[in-house]
């Protein structure tokens, strides 16, 4: 199934979209706010990145492209998916020129609320990512607690922000 | 082996296994982890232990005191990329109140941050298990913040309370291990 909402489609990585992926995460002003298993792209490889990332049981990758054209905008994903407690994180990157972002964070949020029974869902950001946190509050999330010292990235520590959307808030169907 | 005052840990052992089956299978004790836990057989435990030993990126003791083997810790959740971790514990019912747990967690934190080169130690708990709390606090640990209605307990979300201690923190605390006897 193709996930899907007015504007966006959300399909599985395939090989041949490496080249529009590693352009997008390796864009100097996506590459900044990087970290965690997304981080790793660009030393992994594409081809090597991909098959890790299907391998992780509770995760699901997906490229973003927008319905009226194929060109790949982003990446983004479920991380984490725990069934049992019903919650898991988010993450997303896109094209800086892209200026529809909280419509892929709705599509997410929607679709993990409604069709994997997700009532919790966390989108973990780093402390100086004004543009992730922006679009997180846009999209209904609040702030939960702050991680401190949880990244290293190029020889610093830095604090994530949790924010967090339950099922009912932010104009979700509860 | 990790010695701490009146507190040893050492690593898991084949003969741990029924006290650690013990400890999942304890209902008082699985209401107030954070891991929500099936009832666990002594075979299961048996092949839990022999998967673990050479898979698992976690490093596990029971924690030894007068004598006893009073409870266990685990280090989860190691992150070498970042240098993080995740502490836990568990204490046997009868040995509770006595301050084993966080005695036992800071033990481990010299451990972590001198010899693992961690930079940051983290740990959660449940908001109504202030016997946690109390654990933390003793061993130094600072209060990050409550992630909201994270799990599912009895019926209902419940928040999680996240706890965090880094090398600076811990350089920082010289004594944490005596207030943990206080």
């Amino acid at each position: 199934m193709l996930l899907r909402n007015d504007s966006l489609e959300l399909r599985a990585l395939e090989p041949e979209d490496g080249e529009a992926v590693m352009a997008i995460l390796e864009n100097p002003v996506v590459s900044v706010n990087l970290f965690g298993f997304p981080a790793k792209a660009a030393e992994m490889g594409y081809d090597a990145w991909r098959r890790a990332a299907s391998l992780f049981r509770n995760d699901f990758y997906f490229a973003v492209t927008e319905r009226t054209n194929p060109r790949v905008i982003g990446i983004c994903a479920y991380q984490g998916i725990d069934y049992r407690n019903g919650r898991t994180d988010i993450w997303a990157a896109v094209t800086p020129d892209y200026i529809g972002g909280i419509d892929l964070l709705l599509l997410l949020t929607q679709t993990a609320f409604n069709h994997l029974r997700i009532e919790h869902i966390a989108l973990p950001c780093l402390a100086y990512d004004a543009r992730m946190i922006s679009l997180a509050e846009q999209a209904g999330f609040s702030q939960d607690s702050i991680f401190y010292s949880r990244i290293k990235k190029n020889g610093n520590r830095y604090d994530i922000i949790i924010y967090t959307l339950l099922k009912g808030e932010g104009g979700n169907t509860p | 082996m990790i010695e701490c005052g009146p507190v040893t840990l050492r690593p898991i052992e084949s003969r741990d296994m029924e006290q650690l089956r013990s400890l999942i299978n304890n209902p008082g004790i699985a209401q107030s982890v954070v891991d929500f836990g099936f009832p666990v057989s002594s075979e299961q435990q048996q092949e839990w232990f022999q998967y673990v030993q050479p898979n698992e990126s976690a490093e596990r003791f029971m924690i030894e005191a007068k004598g006893d083997t009073v409870g266990s810790l685990v280090v989860a959740k190691i992150d070498e990329d970042n240098s993080t971790c995740e502490v836990g514990y568990k204490v046997e019912r009868a040995y509770q109140g006595h301050g084993y747990a966080a005695r036992a967690v800071c033990a481990v934190l010299p451990h972590l941050f001198l010899e693992k080169g961690m930079e940051c130690v983290v740990a959660c708990h449940l908001p109504n298990n202030l016997a946690s709390k109390r654990v933390l606090e003793k061993a130094g640990f600072t209060f990050e913040g409550i992630v909201r209605r994270a799990v599912y307990r009895n019926g209902s979300r419940m928040d999680l309370w996240y706890w965090s201690i880094t090398r600076t923190q811990f350089s920082g605390k010289a004594g944490v291990a005596d207030a943990a006897e206080k």
